[in-house]
Parts: C-alpha cells; structure tokens; sequence
C-alpha cells in the first residue's frame, strides 16, 4: 500500500467533510487542529487501507478525538489514536491512554497509535500494555499457509479467465 | 572419554600452548616480574602457596600426557584448581573456610576495578543452568588467541546480574586482600620452581616417545645411515682419481698401487662401519635436548594461590535512579523466567530471551525509562521499526512510585 497524497488539512467552513461537521457538532469541546487530524487518519483508513468499518469517536478523559475501526470482518474493533510527530509521549501517559480510550464503555489494552507528519506521511504501531508475547510458530505458519492458499486461488482464477478468453478469440477466429 | 576430556580442558582454558612468553592469565601472577631472591623465605607458611614444586621421585606420567595430568601426578592437593576429584575440592573448600569464611559454598564473583567477573569454570556453568543467568565471556581461549569470535574464562556479569546473584544468596562479591611482597616473592620463587620442574619432567617425556619413535624405525635409520656413508665414499674415490689423474707423471708408477691399496683400506673400513651401524641404538640417535623455549606452559584461567579474600565494600550497585530502574526491570524479568543479555546490540537495555540464549532467539528489547520521560514521537517510530525489523518486540519498562514494573510494548502494525 502507498500512502496517498490527501489534501493537507481540510480548510474550515462549508467546504469541511459532512462527517467531520456531525463529529465536531456532537463533540463542541474537541480541538479543530485534532480532529481535522483525526480525519486526516479517518480517511486514510477508510479510503487508502480499505477497512472493513470505520468511525469517529472521542475521549473526555484525553480530550482527545480517535478512530474506531475494524480493519476486516473477522478483526475485532481497534481503537486508532492519531499523534503529531512532533509530540512527545510518556509512559503514564500510555497507561492514560489505555484506561481513558474506550470501545463500548471497555478501556482498551490495546491501541493503534497513527503518527501523523506534516506532510501527511503516516505510520500506524501498536501499544499493548502489559508483555505481548509472539505468536506461536503454528499460528505463523497457520497465517502463512492461508496467505498462500488465497495467492494461489488468485492465481488459478487468473489462469483460468485467460484461458477462457483464449478459447474464445480462438472460436471467434475460426468463425470469422 | 578422550573427546569428553578434551572439551572440558577448553572449557576450563587449561589449554597448554608451546610458548617462550610466559603466559598466565591468573590476576596477580600476570605481569609479575620474575626475579631471583636469594632471601630467606622459610618463615613464610608453605601453606600460602597451593602451586608448590613437585616433590621428586614420584610415579612418572605417561607419555604423550598434557601438562595437566603431568601435573596432577607431581602434586595432587597443592594445586588447587587442577584437582577433578571431589573430596580434593573439598579439601580446598575446608582450606579457604579458614581465612574466607563469608564465602560458604557461594559463587565468588571478583570485584576488579569495578567489573565483576567469575573465574571459575564450574561457576560459570551453574549460574547459567541453575541461576538462568548468562553474562559474557570475556577471556581469551588460550588454544586459539589470536580472534574473538569465541571467548573464553573470565565470564563477565551485567551489574545487574550480581547484584540478583547477591540477593537470591547463591554469590558474593569480593576483592582480593592485596599480598605482601615476603609472599609475592614465594610464590615467583614457587612458581619458578615449578616451570622448571615440568621442564625436566617433560624433557624426559619428549626423550623417552623419540626413543621410541627411533626404535620402531630403527632398521630404516640403520639402511638409510649404510646409503649414505657408500655414497659418500664413491664420491671420495671418484674425487681422488680424477685428482690422480691430474698428478706428475713421475708418481705414475706407484699410482695404481695406492689407489688399489686406498680401495682396499676403504672396503675394509666398509665392513667394520657396517657392523657399528648395527649395533647403532636408539640411546646413541636420541641425546638431544629441547630448548626451555619449546616447553609447554600450564596456562591458568583462576588464580592458582590459595589467597584471602574479602566482601568487595567499593561495589555498591544500584546507587543512581537508572540503576536502580534497570535493577528492578531486570529482576521483574527474570522472576518472571526470562533469561536476559545486555540489550546493547539492539539499542536497549536488555534482551529478554525465553530460554537459554543458545538455543532461543530473543523476543523482546527491553527499552527502560522513567515514567515521567517524554519520548518524542520519533524515537518511538525508531524503537519500533527496528525491533519488527528483527523479529522482536520493544518493551518500554518503567517503575511506579511503589516499585511495581509496568510495561507497555510497542509494534509496528505492518501498515506503511
């Protein structure tokens, strides 16, 4: 995936994103620079990664907009935190952030931090609290093999959709 | 058995090296410099000194022996870390309770000018089987010193790892109590005495194996001695009358008669030879000696002198905030069955490894910091690249104001 060139912080008044007009109407105490921020993260996950489900939410505790989102059907919702890279973070504050951003009134463990730079470069990383210990080598090879099944899928599908279109360039020439 | 043997000589660095430089990695004894005392030493307790000169004629080791076992035959209990057998280690364990009481059957880690090291081989095992705790190998193998791929004795701890040694009851730190020069002066006198003793010793090892070598070869020596003596001799005659050939014609006539004469006497003299050839045995092939240069050294990895002892007062770790954090993380982590390495290789402060570090890769990079610290954006992105970059995890450790760990771990998601 390549991080698409979006249109540098969306400008104020009519022109703001229908979506971004609700966000802001429902929480009039968010800061206008964070959540043209977050929308900035809203979209690109929306429209660049393609996830499954998106939306914008909110932290009273952090005073600070997010983005709660599934990246497929089968994934569990995340919750996306997008930071400047120009801000600085401490541990307490991470332990902050894993007991004031919740999903459904459940504070999360695990949250998506989207770091975000001026020219709207983004890279996502993944604080857990607590110790995350690797996947077990069977559910790395499990994912391995599954990525290659559908590769191979594809490429059957692929095959065989020449195939059929060799067939029939193949009649038509004969009938022609 | 022999391989089994080999293997643990390595490990304990008790390497023998064919050297003119005199090469003990022993602490004190290295750099010593050797001179001649005509001063009388006899006040001085012979149990100060556990390297002491062999007592003469005991039992003769066999040939082809290393120095080790050479020496272990000259003198069972007086050298120290030569011994294999049980009840002479406890015989030196009951030696050190005198003066060294404190230690009581714990690991010794050697406080030197604020490194910590430990010099002995079995110790060095047993903190990483038993304790789950590594540290590094720091010491040149004295059968291979000339790289650093693979090190040997001393192994080195984090301050970390003796402080935890410390705690758990299994180590003291200590320090050696400086020797008085009356001692010092013994022991080079002791230890001259010894190299010289194993001089002799293998002197009449290396003459008894080329004995032995001469006398499985000694009808192909005697053939090869009977070749070259008539090759030598029909080059002379052939000399000679070539240069008879040359001479006044006036000495013609008695010419032939002398050479056939010289022919004679040389046919004689032919036979005779041939017969001290035969009688040629390997005592008259094997009379050289080999030079002190060409003598093997016993090199040491421990300190072979029985010396004294004390808890080392300098050593006081944790003092500073970062250690104290550090120390806390680390104990976490290994109470929590982690083995852990110095994390410097990867930026951090520990690796956190789920098993014997030989046999596992690491899974975490262990990053310490106060709780408080602000970590700019970046540095964050930095941590976390590199750590999915090789396979691995970065764990921001910190400690609350009640001195529990908290961590927070950090991964890349994949996503650009």
């Amino acid at each position: 995936m390549y991080t698409v060139a979006m249109s540098v912080l969306p400008s104020h008044g009519p022109s703001r994103h229908p979506i971004l007009e609700d966000f802001l109407r429902l929480y009039p105490s968010c800061d206008e620079d964070l959540a043209d921020r977050v929308f900035l993260i809203y979209q690109d996950l929306t429209e660049v990664r393609g996830w499954w489900y998106t939306e914008l939410a909110y932290s009273d505790t952090l005073g600070r907009p997010f983005v709660i989102g599934k990246r497929n059907r089968q994934t569990p919702r995340q919750a996306v935190l997008p930071l400047g890279s120009e801000e600085t973070i401490s541990l307490v504050e991470a332990q902050h952030m894993f007991s004031g951003i919740m999903i459904d009134g459940e504070p999360q463990k695990i949250i998506t931090l989207a770091i975000l730079d001026l020219d709207s470069t983004t890279v996502y990383y993944k604080l857990t609290s607590g110790l995350c210990p690797p996947d077990a080598p069977e559910v790395v090879t499990a994912r391995k093999q599954d990525r290659d099944r559908k590769a191979d899928r594809k490429r059957r599908h692929i095959a065989k959709c020449v195939r059929e279109a060799n067939e029939r360039l193949a009649d038509g020439g004969g009938t022609s | 058995m022999e391989e089994a043997q080999k293997s643990e000589d390595e490990l304990l660095g008790l390497g023998t090296l064919e050297s003119d430089v005199l090469q003990i990695a022993g602490g004190e004894i290295k750099g010593v410099e050797l001179v001649a005392t005509d001063e009388n030493l006899e006040d001085i307790e012979a149990e100060l000194l556990l390297l002491s000169s062999p007592a003469p004629g005991q039992e003769k080791p066999k040939p082809g022996t290393s120095l080790k076992s050479a020496l272990e035959v000259i003198d069972d209990d007086e050298l120290e870390i030569l011994d294999d057998s049980g009840s002479d280690v406890m015989e030196t364990d009951d030696l050190s309770e005198d003066s060294n009481g404190f230690i009581d059957g714990k690991i010794s880690i050697f406080c030197c000018q604020g490194c910590l090291f430990v010099w002995n081989a079995e110790d060095a095992q047993m903190l990483r089987e038993e304790c789950r705790v590594v540290g590094k190998l720091s010491g040149c193998l004295p059968r291979a010193p000339r790289q650093n791929n693979h090190l040997g004795l001393p192994l080195q701890l984090m301050p970390e790892e003796a402080r935890l040694l410390v705690d758990i009851d299994a180590a003291v730190v200590v320090e050696e109590v400086e020797t008085s020069s009356k001692v010092q002066k013994a022991r080079e006198k002791a230890f001259k005495t010894v190299r010289e003793e194993n001089f002799k010793i293998q002197q009449q090892l290396y003459k008894e194996c080329r004995k032995e070598e001469v006398q499985h070869r000694m009808s192909d020596i005697i053939a090869g001695k009977k070749a070259k003596k008539r090759k030598l001799q029909k080059e002379a005659s052939e000399k000679e009358s070539a240069g008879a050939g040359a001479e006044e014609e006036g000495s013609e006539r008695t010419h032939p008669g002398q050479s056939n004469e010289r022919t004679q006497a040389g046919g004689s003299d032919n036979v005779e030879e041939n017969t001290e050839e035969d009688n040629l045995t390997a005592d008259d092939i094997v009379n050289s000696e080999t030079s002190i240069k060409h003598s093997l050294v016993q090199i040491f990895t421990e300190n072979p002198w029985k010396r004294s002892l004390q808890p080392a007062s300098s050593w006081n770790f944790p003092t500073t905030d970062k250690d104290i954090l550090r120390y806390a993380v680390f104990k976490d982590l290994w109470k929590k069955g982690y083995y852990l390495t110095s994390g410097a290789k990867f930026g951090g402060d520990f690796l956190v490894y789920p098993g014997d570090p030989a046999r596992f890769h690491s899974h975490y990079i262990a990053v310490c910091m106060e709780q408080h610290q602000e970590i700019p954006v970046l540095d964050v992105i930095s941590m976390g690249r590199l750590a999915s970059n090789v396979r691995k995890t970065t764990i921001l450790c910190s400690i609350t104001r009640r001195n529990k760990v908290v961590y927070t771990s950090l991964q890349w998601t994949g996503i650009s």
